[in-house]
């Protein structure tokens, strides 16, 4: 696992000098490479599948006609999560009326949050499940994917709540590339996450 | 003439860092920040219908319930209120800080009330 997180660091730091303008289209994060003939690759979400809120299952591929923002979180959490959480509340009332943009919270606990709680969470905040879905799935495989977002999430007793983990959100595009990241802790980066979607919109129109 | 400057200097210093600063209850603030705010938001808003905002809780306006749900905590789904060990003085300033940031009208709330609430509770 540590050696995760010093990817991550890395990642970090190839997002950091990738994406300074504020113009044009936004850059695709992460490690690329190079195969033999010359063809770039560049970092793709790997494909998963999860349980939604009202036991549905669903997968990115139904998220292929659209960009969406993700984050890793869950209901219990008495640290970093709700500040999280209101941050991708912001951004679901930015772009309400926009079916385009979808969000996604993937519950890091779920032993606790159960479809049901998920329900009740994502009731609680007011918000159409048709556009932001609240999924679970096996631990270990959450853990794994949430190095493709750029986020840390592992179990750690000492942690408040049980988990260790980072809150970034990140904005994916309809080729599961990562395009834009903000940290979920900071109501002020927020308005730049609003508008690096409004690009991406604006690039895949 | 020197000690003249000095003392204006020290007025001035002292009426710019109590002036500005317009809260009294720093003690409280901290406690708020490192217990409260990561839940209840730093300016008390909460998170929609998941966690109360602390500006328009019933709950919050009453003082002696206050000090009880601090204490105890409350049960509940999806999300629960973690009970919060506070000893009656770091109480009396986080219930002054709350009541100063988040309610319109307030008076301070003193050590002795704050004491015969906690026994309240039990
Ligand atoms: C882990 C998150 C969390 C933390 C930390 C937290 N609370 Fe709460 N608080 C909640 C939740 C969730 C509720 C609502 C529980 C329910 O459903 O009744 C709540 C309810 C309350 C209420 C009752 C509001 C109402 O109208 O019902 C008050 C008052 C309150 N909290 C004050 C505080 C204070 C003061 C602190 C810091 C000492 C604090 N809370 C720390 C999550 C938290």
């Amino acid at each position: 696992m540590k050696s995760c997180k010093w990817i991550n660091i890395l990642a970090l730091f190839v997002i950091l000098f990738s994406c300074k303008q504020e113009e044009g289209p936004l850059p695709i994060l992460g490690f690329e490479s190079k195969g033999e003939n010359g063809e770039v690759t560049y970092h793709t979400i790997r494909d998963w599948t999860y349980t939604n809120q009202d036991s549905v299952e669903v997968s990115n591929n139904d998220l292929k006609e659209n960009i969406y923002v993700a984050d890793f979180f869950f209901t219990s959490c008495p640290s970093i999560c709700p500040r999280v959480t209101k941050e991708m509340l912001r951004i679901y009332d930015a772009y309400k009326d926009e079916d385009r943009v979808k969000l996604v919270s993937f519950t890091i606990d779920p032993k606790r949050d159960t479809p049901s709680r998920l329900t009740r969470y994502a009731g609680n905040l007011n918000i159409d499940t048709k556009k932001w879905w609240f999924l679970t799935a096996d631990k270990d495989f959450t853990y794994e994917l949430a190095n493709d977002y750029f986020n840390v999430a592992m179990e750690d007793e000492q942690a408040p709540g049980g988990f260790d983990h980072s809150g970034k959100l990140i904005l994916v595009d309809q080729n599961g590339h990562v395009r834009s990241f903000s940290e979920g802790t900071d109501p002020e980066e927020t308005p730049k996450m609003i508008r690096d979607i409004k690009r991406l919109l604006s690039e895949t129109n | 003439m020197k000690q003249i400057s000095f003392g204006l200097l020290l007025f001035f210093i002292l009426a710019v860092s109590t002036g500005c600063g317009n809260n009294p209850y720093a003690k409280g603030e901290e406690i708020y920040v490192s217990r409260c705010a990561s839940c209840h938001m730093t300016d008390g808003s909460g998170l929609a219908g998941n966690i109360p905002s602390l500006k328009e809780s019933e709950v919050a306006a009453n003082n002696a319930n206050l000090v009880c749900v601090i204490l105890k905590g409350i049960k509940a789904e999806p999300l629960e209120m973690p009970a919060q060990e506070l000893e009656a003085i770091p109480l009396t300033n986080l219930v002054n800080y709350i009541n100063h940031q988040f309610k319109e009208k307030t008076s301070e709330v003193r050590l002795d009330s704050i004491k015969t609430w906690i026994k309240n509770c039990d």
